[in-house]
């Protein structure tokens, strides 16, 4: 028998292995009690409840949202402009600093990207409180880290050289280094931005899940009524939120034709970062001296689990990163073959708008009326929702790319399935599975929302603690969901160095 | 692109204002009477129930009085720490776990029904399970799929959690080594009630008012035991209230309450929302037992 | 004796493997129009790279107006221009932006920021662009949509704008016409010239097209990261060449 030769093609395709015990496990858990709800929930889609109450709330909540979304958007781009130039090869290279505060700078970015923004949400709002700006603040934290690791990696692709001859002309320092890197930054900017708005609505929306406020918070209490329609409701208008802001943002064009915009633009930006440094510090500082006393609670409390139950939390956690990993890598191209027809993708690019739609949590809230809370059930919420999103960029590639092989293929009277995996897909495997892995980033760091509320992991002991105030307890959670999301980056790093 | 440009600067703009008032520290007014609540049921009834009683707090003590939501126990406790709320109506656990946070915090009052309260055991009637007497039938819920309310709820889950392990059961002795969650009392009884769980502990006062209001909803459940009395919810406030709004103002604001007189049509609509007919004294050292048991269950530390 | 503007002493440079200038010495004076020949290999680029501070020697010293390379100001410093052999221009900015980046030297923060927001004043660079033979149609695109012979005489203009003292250039020619190419020498070269710029009164030029030289005052020859030969243009000999080539 020939060995089954490992390349990019079938490393997409062999995770679909995870589904057995996946299956194995949800089969075994499975039970019909649900279906009643289920289908209220599915006939509540169609009809959503409308009436002016309503109308006016959602309007509300969604204003609520955006504004979470759209200023903690604001300040984490630039923000992460800023750290994102500090924790660059070329900055060092300009402006003589030692080498060790990048170092420095990484690590302190690489730990706060670690940990989701709801983890930050659910601490932050233990010390601090309810607040709205909670929303805002949890969210920039790892957004601010993200942005960072994004900028920087654009401007170290700045030719070297190119620097070696702005810095021989030997102007001031900080021209040197603007000139530089004006243009990655603006570029990415351009690129990355609007998908970072559409993360920001989206986290907002989760956010609103656990109480920050927004629809998401509509969306949970009407769930927790089990008032599908009002839910379905809130759901939609979410929907609208998104592809409007998508739509909208889209017609801006941030490119040199109107040099009066682009000075108001950068002014402005100015202002708002000013203006949330100033409001950062203001609401550390002032707005609660008292939370400090929080300090206090954490050396009282004591630590409360056994090491073996915390590492079988541990242990589950990364079970469950590394199925829903799985699922989220074969799930797409396994699909897309499948139903390679125009109608069969136009159904799957439907099924994957909801599952990128409804956030996670109310996902799994949804499934477990079928089901008992396990690892697979977590794993397939999670692995569903991300297949939803790598699913929608590789049908993106794939529509970009030219497809004179897969004709070609064609015309040989090579079926239409092979043609479509020789013809087309081999070509976009290798990117594909680098953003797979760049997206098994963010899987890890998301196993915390779904622990939460699907009782796996160390998602749920967090949740426990959180609420029994045990301090010491969130702080080793907090420490060891950190240090797995380093470990997951640094061999994601490994393998995307490897794939480019 | 000279259209966008000028759209763009309306968003800029506007978004600047929208920040800078966010943003501004004046928000905080010292003079309100900040009113809040767990969220232990539909927000609709806690909505009513806590804007009416706001008001009727304002009209006899003089000061403004806001009612914030707020979406778990977790935060209610997190708030009146940290000094959002001041005035909180909590259960028994959630209120012990705010006061030993907020060493000054004061116990105003609870209902007449709090002294003797009760919690209920249901299960889906599909499982034809008869209701037992005493604590020991508890043992047939082993295996089954069961949920409590809010991880932080006294009566959906300290004292149900307590009863169970008294008679012998814990945790782990039910389906999927695990007991679910459901949030609050009415998404309890909707879940055993639609199948998703097969049997459930809530509010004993939730229930009874589901039974007589929601005969839809309760259609496939039956009661399967009920449990002791205990003591829970109460109302707590601020110890710096006085100096806050003026002296003497927590004695008024308690006698306020206790004085609210249920043949007075305004109040009889309060108490109706709160399943009660009067305020009655209460004092920490009734919760001792609460607190012995949320250490036990390790929901205090 | 007049002092040397640049001085190299007993200069070596070692790449990771192997030596690509061995104890190199040079003087080079106010006024000279020197021409660096060699083979491409020889070690003109890292010589270059050497002579403006972008590469540190690992042995031997660079001394400019008498100063140690390591003691001098950003000032002193900018007072020599690269022209270098890949252009090294900022991708995506426009062609003027590109020239303007020149006058970081001279001019302050300010001027960087609003060069990137387009709002600055292009009318010196503007002039020096016309100098260099570039059509006005091309002064505001973009870099990535210019041809080779454009880019690098937008890369001439870059330097001739920074106003030093020394010129450096590495294989200014490569991708211009005949009649570009004695133009631009020309410009390069004379220093009084009808088009009221100032060029720097010295300049070091490497090429590797013999039938170039005229115009030059001081010919340098290398081969294998060692001078071969450093003469005046007047005595250079048939054998010369036959040396390096």
């Amino acid at each position: 028998m020939n060995k089954l030769k490992l390349n990019s093609s079938s490393i997409t395709f062999l995770p679909i292995l995870v589904c057995i015990p996946i299956t194995y496990e949800l089969f075994i858990n499975f039970h019909i009690g649900g279906i009643e709800l289920f289908r209220e929930f599915i006939i509540s889609a169609l009809n959503p409840k409308i009436n002016n109450e309503i109308i006016f709330t959602l309007v509300k909540r969604l204003n609520e949202t955006v504004f979470i979304a759209f200023s903690s958007w604001l300040i984490s781009m630039m923000f992460g402009v800023i750290l994102g130039i500090l924790s660059s090869e070329i900055f060092y290279k300009i402006i003589n600093l030692p080498k060790f505060l990048k170092r420095f700078l990484n690590l302190f970015l690489t730990f706060i990207r670690s940990i989701h923004e709801i983890i930050w949400g659910l601490v932050l709002m233990q010390i601090y409180g309810i607040n709205f700006s909670i929303g805002v603040i949890a969210i920039c934290i790892p957004y601010i880290a993200i942005n960072a690791k994004v900028f920087s990696e654009q401007i170290e692709n700045i030719n070297l050289k190119t620097v070696e001859s702005i810095k021989q002309i030997n102007g001031n320092k900080s021209s040197t280094l603007i000139s530089l890197v004006w243009t990655p930054v603006i570029k990415t900017f351009k690129n990355f931005g609007l998908y970072r708005l559409e993360c920001a609505i989206r986290s907002t929306a989760v956010l609103g899940l656990f109480g920050v406020g927004g629809i998401g918070t509509s969306i949970f209490l009407s769930f927790q009524t089990l008032n599908f329609r009002e839910l379905w409701t809130y759901l939609w208008g979410l929907a609208f939120l998104i592809i409007i802001s998508k739509e909208l943002l889209n017609k801006f064009n941030l490119s040199y034709s109107s040099k009066k915009f682009l000075t108001l633009f950068v002014i402005a930006l100015f202002c708002i970062s000013l203006f949330s440094l100033s409001f950062f510090v203001y609401f550390i500082f002032y707005k609660n001296a008292i939370p400090f006393n929080s300090i206090n609670n954490l050396l009282i409390s004591n630590l409360n689990f056994i090491s073996y139950d915390f590492l079988k939390l541990l242990l589950e956690t990364i079970v469950l990163c590394l199925l829903s990993t799985g699922i989220a890598i074969s799930f797409p191209p396994f699909f897309i073959l499948f139903f390679n027809n125009k109608i069969g993708i136009t159904i799957i690019r439907i099924i994957s708008f909801l599952f990128r739609l409804i956030p996670p949590p109310l996902l799994i809230l949804l499934l477990l009326m079928f089901n008992d809370p396990s690892i697979s059930l977590a794993a397939i919420t999670l692995g569903l929702h991300n297949a939803a999103i790598t699913s929608k960029l590789l049908l993106a590639n794939l529509h970009n790319q030219d497809n004179t092989q897969y004709i070609a293929m064609k015309s040989l009277g090579v079926s239409k399935r092979s043609s479509w995996l020789f013809g087309l897909f081999v070509k976009q495997a290798n990117s594909y599975l680098a953003y797979c892995a760049y997206r098994s980033d963010i899987i890890i760091r998301e196993t915390a929302i779904l622990g939460v509320i699907g009782s796996v992991g160390l998602g749920w002991q967090l949740q426990e603690s959180l609420s029994s105030f045990a301090w010491k307890e969130v702080l080793v959670i907090l420490i060891a969901y950190s240090s797995i999301a380093i470990i997951g980056e640094l061999i994601n790093d490994k393998i995307k160095s490897n794939l480019t | 692109m000279n259209k966008d440009f000028l759209n763009f600067r309306k968003i800029l703009l506007t978004s600047l204002l929208f920040l800078s008032t966010f943003y501004s520290p004046l928000n905080a007014n010292p003079k309100v009477l900040k009113l809040g609540a767990i969220p232990d049921q539909n927000q609709e009834v806690l909505d009513k129930r806590f804007n009416l009683f706001s008001k009727e707090l304002s009209k006899s003590l003089g000061v403004k009085v806001k009612y914030i939501p707020v979406i778990n126990y977790v935060a209610a406790v997190t708030g009146f720490r940290t000094n959002d709320l001041d005035l909180v109506w909590f259960g028994g656990l959630s209120g012990v776990q705010a006061r030993l946070q907020t060493p000054n915090a004061i116990v105003i009052a609870q209902r007449d029904i709090d002294k003797k309260f009760k919690s209920v055991f249901i299960v889906n009637k599909k499982l034809k399970l008869d209701s037992i007497s005493n604590k020991n039938g508890l043992k047939k819920l082993k295996n089954l799929r069961f949920t409590f309310g809010s991880e932080n709820s006294t009566s959906g889950r300290l004292m149900p959690q307590y009863f169970l392990n008294d008679a012998g059961i814990k945790i782990k002795n039910f389906k999927g080594k695990r007991a679910g969650f459901s949030g609050s009392h009415d998404a309890t009884i909707a879940l055993v009630n639609s199948g998703a769980f097969d049997a459930g502990a809530l509010n004993k006062q939730v229930w009874e008012n589901n039974l007589k209001n929601n005969p839809k909803r309760t259609n496939n459940v039956t009661l399967f035991w009920i449990t002791p009395d205990y003591v829970d919810y109460h109302w707590v406030a601020q110890g710096n209230l006085d100096n806050r709004f003026r002296e003497g103002f927590t004695k008024e604001l308690k006698s306020t309450i206790l004085n609210l007189d249920i043949k007075n049509t305004d109040h009889k609509k309060i108490f109706d929302m709160f399943n009660a007919k009067k305020f009655i004294e209460a004092k920490s050292s009734d919760y001792k037992n609460i607190e012995l048991i949320g250490r036990k269950l390790k929901k205090i530390r | 004796m007049i002092n040397p503007l640049l001085e190299l002493k007993e200069v070596s440079y070692k790449n990771k493997n192997n030596f690509t200038l061995d104890n190199v010495s040079l003087r080079i004076k106010s006024g000279e129009k020197i021409a660096l020949l060699g083979k491409s290999g020889a070690g003109k680029t890292t010589l270059i790279s050497i002579l403006n501070g972008t590469l540190k020697p690992n042995k031997g010293r660079v001394k400019l107006f008498n100063t140690e390379f390591d003691k001098l100001n950003l000032y002193q410093k900018s007072k020599i221009s690269t022209i270098w052999q890949d252009l090294r221009l900022i991708e995506d900015l426009s062609a003027e932006q590109n020239v303007n980046c020149g006058l970081l030297g001279k001019q302050s923060f300010l001027f960087a920021f609003k060069n990137l927001l387009n709002i600055s004043s292009f009318n010196k660079a503007h002039q020096y662009m016309q100098v260099c033979n570039l059509k006005k149609s091309i002064f505001s695109k973009n870099i990535r949509k210019i041809s080779g012979g454009q880019k690098q005489r937008v890369a001439i203009a870059r330097s001739l704008i920074q106003d030093s003292e020394i010129l450096l250039a590495d294989e200014p020619f490569n991708n211009l016409d005949p009649k570009l190419t004695s133009n631009i020498k020309n410009l390069l070269l004379i220093t009084k010239n009808k088009n009221k710029i100032k060029v720097p009164k010295t300049t070091l030029i490497s090429l590797h097209r013999l039938d170039l030289l005229d115009g030059f005052n001081r010919i340098i020859g290398m081969k294998n990261g060692e001078i071969l030969f450093d003469i005046e243009k007047t005595k250079l000999k048939k054998f010369h060449l036959n040396k390096i080539y």
